[in-house]
């Protein structure tokens, strides 16, 4: 295990009260972890200020679109053929067949593992040409509607 | 009642704002009740006065469109308790703050000493106008910081007593168990007349972190009492008579606590150090706020118990 993965494993574990041996790079936030909307925004607070990074606020989701049109990718929220293909390009650390025909956009967030979140840290320690990474869109539980980051 | 403890802002710059609270403000909020000697201050209220100071630089940078709604704080410090008739200076300074989210940190000083802090306070912006009324926010900011609120309608800083005096119910309704002097849980409904709710807020009332502390204290004492009684049936060791908070850390709210919400309150004790020299040892708990079996908040305490 790298120095940073392990430093992310513990960020992890604290926000969700987590075992750290269970936080393993392709552990689900959510399905797995119990992971709430919020809790992706407390991580994001906990890795920025771990790091002395900025996680800049857009979405996965805007990456993923791309050029694509908005029939191309998405009509009413459900995930088209070419915006799964987009998708599973700008997440090359999930689970390919989690990105599959019937995901929807507000989907998008019980995709994030652990690996996400390393790959995140290390793209903005790295000088990533991503400039556009971001964290995961947070549309659901307790998070007022108009609030589309995490971090 | 006004749950609104900032009585000046002194100085605001982009990042960094000063202003003061003061303690012996409208008498209704420090006057002791009758047969009571002497009120003492819900220390949480400087905490949420230092949060209220930093709420004011966020809605001045957003031109009063957002109020923050705070989630996390790393941790809050409980230095000094501060006496009745003190003026506390407040500062805050902004970390973080974008259209939806902000961080900052603060102190409250009395005669140049630090008193309470608070390290890195997170949360999200919500519209102001989902919660209160805009031209009225605008209307308290502009005489806070044009010379502060005049006497007379200075909101003071809350006492114990005076709490205890608007409730309808106690702070806790009913304990439920307690495990060996080691973990408690009681249960507590949050009325619909609760006295914070007029301004916490107009239009989308939610109980403030500083009451949500003090069921999670009133549970503590309960607890600590169960523990020392435990302790004193196996040793000899006196008993300690008071309680007195010392601070938290991670503190996370996932949720709104709403009117008519029945929560239940989980404490357990983390750690004890031996008493010193003279008798005061220091306890570490964890609470849990839980609604319906989901977890609300969680943050971790530490108290001092003095002979």
């Amino acid at each position: 295990m790298t120095d940073q993965f392990a430093k992310v494993r513990a960020i992890i574990a604290d926000a969700l009260y987590a075992n750290p041996e269970d936080v393993t790079r392709d552990a689900s936030l959510m399905r797995d972890l119990g992971a709430e909307s919020i809790d992706f925004l407390d991580i994001i607070f906990r890795l920025e200020k771990e790091f002395s990074i900025k996680l800049p606020k857009g979405d996965i989701e805007k990456r993923a679109r791309g050029g694509l049109s908005e029939e191309e990718f998405a009509i009413n929220g459900l995930l088209q053929e070419k915006g799964l293909a987009r998708l599973r390009e700008v997440m090359p650390e999930v689970n390919q067949t989690a990105i599959r025909a019937g995901l929807y956009l507000r989907d998008i967030p019980s995709l994030f593992t652990a690996a996400t979140f390393e790959r995140m840290v290390a793209e903005q320690l790295g000088g990533s040409t991503r400039t556009n990474e971001t964290a995961p869109a947070v549309r659901s539980g307790a998070t007022p509607a108009h609030v589309s980051v995490i971090g | 009642m006004r749950f609104l403890f900032v009585d000046s802002i002194t100085a605001m710059h982009w990042n960094e704002a000063k202003g003061s609270g003061s303690i012996s403000g409208r008498k209704s909020f420090v006057e002791p009740p009758k047969g009571v000697a002497e009120p003492t201050l819900v220390p949480g209220v400087i905490s949420e006065a230092i949060g209220q100071l930093a709420s004011w630089l966020c809605l001045k940078q957003n031109d009063f469109t957002a109020r923050p709604v705070f989630l996390f704080a790393e941790k809050i410090g409980m230095h000094e308790e501060v006496p009745m008739g003190s003026t506390v200076d407040l500062s805050a300074e902004i970390h973080r703050l974008d259209t939806e989210t902000f961080t900052f940190s603060g102190r409250a000083n009395v005669n140049g000493s630090v008193v309470q802090e608070i390290v890195d306070c997170s949360g999200w912006l919500m519209p102001l106008d989902q919660l209160e009324d805009p031209a009225e926010t605008r209307r308290r900011f502009a005489a806070l910081v044009d010379g502060g609120l005049p006497p007379d309608s200075s909101t003071g800083m809350l006492s114990k007593q005076h709490l205890s005096s608007l409730l309808t119910n106690k702070m806790i309704d009913e304990l439920i168990d307690v495990e060996k002097g080691d973990s408690l849980s009681v249960r507590r409904k949050l009325g619909a007349g609760e006295p914070w709710y007029a301004d916490h807020f107009p239009r989308f009332p939610v109980t403030p972190i500083v009451i949500l502390n003090e069921m999670i204290g009133a549970a503590t004492h309960k607890l600590l009492a169960a523990h020392d009684s435990s302790r004193n049936s196996r040793s000899d060791k006196p008993k300690s008579s008071r309680i007195i908070a010392r601070g938290a850390r991670d503190i996370k709210i996932k949720s709104f606590v709403r009117p008519g919400d029945e929560c239940e309150i989980r404490i357990g004790i983390n750690s004890e150090s031996a008493p010193g020299p003279d008798g005061r040892r220091e306890i570490e708990t964890t609470a849990d706020l839980i609604r319906a079996g989901k977890r609300l908040m969680r943050g971790t305490f530490q108290w001092e118990m003095r002979p």
